[in-house]
């Protein structure tokens, strides 16, 4: 969305119209739920968290001043709520990662749910994999891994949502990604023994 | 153009590798090896993290959302219902789950022959009433584990035959957990690492138990594995102790066995803060400690926050 639609959009906002603030949760309340969620690693977490950074948003447009997209700044008050939220969630100790809930895997939408059950089994798994060690990651590798990897995120548009330089975004992706590097191995290794063992393609 | 900023250059978007690194990325990568291989590793990297698929959004989440905006804030989020793990704030909760999921594997041989113990694979309930709903709920006769910083409880069946418990405390990992027949009995302390396996939660490096440093360091204790003290170097902002041990067979998995692992501890409060291997050409890292940051070798840029 180009700068005057995101400064557009933010007056319509701000000025409490209705379809605008439907416009602008169509275009990016599906990113920030997903942001918050691979953040914070629960789901139901994540869907109030969601709401309440469209709450703060709105509470907060008539300060956005355009210098970042309209997505960036989201992202922002999205970032400082996810960080705490974990925050908070380490004072009263109530909430984890549910990463190793199953169930809400399956409910994860199959890219192509005609896919066999077998097929379909391990990318159960490997998404397992991956959610795991995304989770293990350190606050804020896996902020920027996130950003990075799964919104697209330019390293200084990470850098202004996380608040600090290119070059720290920089080092602590180069960080994450040796740490990540594991997945590879694994997911190899899972490849080549569902191959032997059904003869079959798990890609 | 330097390795460093070769590899800082790498993890961002084409067009902007393009746009900051010009004709000095190309030739760097066409004459650097090292850095040619890191770049293929981090797209191999980047193409495997999509496997973590997005969470669906219906229109009736967007249009909460709307509401909740329009109302200010004061309605209080619509959530969804899902299968979901016990989230029990209080530890009078924890230690009444884990009596109930103890009792159940006590009583095992019989329990599991009765309709509605066995779940479904991936079954989970969202409270004990749902599970007292199903059939499932037993009076607590044990209590939980003892002065505990557990939070989080879960039980669920893995397959039709066969049950676990686990107890978690966040980030750390399990701290307890119990199988069916209840032969497994598990205990774990926080920051110890467990495998990636669900099934295999038992096999863990546990960095206590392997030695204390600050007393072998003193030459209290004599390790029944080879370590040498590679000296004193620098990681970020900390002058740290490089350390490196041969594991033992068993201390990891057999990927793992017989790879050298690195261990840096704090040159003065001598707390682990990093402990890697390397399988394969693959550096691991078995465990970080929190907070420490990786050392950034190129100049801050002007990218400040934009936060309302």
């Amino acid at each position: 969305m180009s700068h005057k639609l995101d400064m557009s959009l933010a007056r319509r906002c701000a000025e409490r119209d209705p379809a605008a603030l439907e416009e602008l949760v169509d275009e990016h309340y599906s990113a920030v739920l997903n942001f918050v969620y691979r953040f914070t690693g629960v789901r139901e977490e994540a869907q109030d968290l969601a709401q309440e950074v469209f709450v703060k948003a709105l509470g907060a447009l008539d300060r956005f001043d355009g210098r970042s997209s309209l997505r960036t700044w989201l992202f922002t008050i999205a970032a400082n709520a996810a960080r705490d939220a974990l925050r908070h969630r380490r004072r009263q100790r109530e909430v984890t990662p549910d990463e190793a809930q199953e169930s809400q895997l399956a409910e994860t939408p199959d890219p192509s749910p005609d896919a066999g059950p077998e097929v379909r089994a391990v990318r159960t798994l490997r998404s397992a994999l991956v959610r795991r060690m995304v989770l293990q990651l350190p606050e804020a590798h896996r902020m920027t891994v996130i950003l990075r990897f799964y919104h697209d995120h330019s390293l200084q548009e990470i850098a202004e949502i996380c608040g600090c330089s290119v070059g720290t975004v920089g080092s602590r992706l180069h960080y994450a990604m040796r740490k990540l590097n594991a997945i590879v191995d694994a997911d190899r290794d899972a490849r080549e023994e569902f191959d032997v063992a059904e003869g079959g393609h798990c890609s | 153009m330097r390795c460093d900023q070769a590899r800082v250059l790498m993890m961002d978007r084409p067009e902007e590798r393009r746009r900051r690194g010009g004709q000095g990325l190309a030739v760097h990568m066409e004459t650097c090896e090292p850095c040619r291989e890191e770049f293929s590793r981090v797209q191999l990297v980047a193409e495997a993290l999509g496997a973590w698929g997005d969470l669906p959004v219906g229109d009736q989440q967007r249009a909460a959302c709307v509401a909740r905006m329009l109302s200010g804030g004061t309605l209080s989020a619509p959530r969804e219902v899902v299968a979901g793990p016990w989230l029990l704030p209080r530890r009078w909760h924890v230690a009444l789950v884990a009596a109930l999921a103890a009792l159940i594997m006590v009583l095992a041989p019989v329990g599991l022959g009765i309709p509605g113990i066995s779940a479904e694979i991936g079954h989970a309930f969202n409270s004990i009433e749902q599970w007292k709903a199903e059939g499932t709920a037993t009076p607590p006769l044990l209590s939980g584990p003892e002065g505990s910083v557990c939070n989080h409880i879960e039980v669920w069946f893995a397959r039709p035959d066969r049950l676990h418990v686990r107890v978690d405390d966040g980030p750390s990992g399990p701290l307890y957990a119990l199988s069916r027949d209840g032969a497994e009995t598990l205990s774990f302390d926080p920051h110890r690492l467990v495998s990636g396996s669900l099934e295999s939660e038992a096999v863990g490096l546990d960095m206590e138990g392997l030695f204390s440093v600050q007393e072998w360091l003193a030459s209290r204790t004599v390790l029944d594995a080879p370590v040498r003290d590679l000296g004193l170097e620098q990681f970020g902002p900390r002058t740290v102790r490089c350390i490196q041990i041969t594991p033992r067979d068993g201390w990891l998995g057999a990927e793992q066995a017989g790879a050298p692992i690195l261990l840096r501890v704090d040159s003065e409060t001598m707390l682990p803060v990093l402990l890697e291997t390397s399988v394969r050409g693959s550096v691991i890292v078995l465990d970080f400690q929190y907070g420490v940051e990786f050392p950034d070798t190129t100049p801050p840029g002007s990218g400040g926050a934009s936060e309302p």
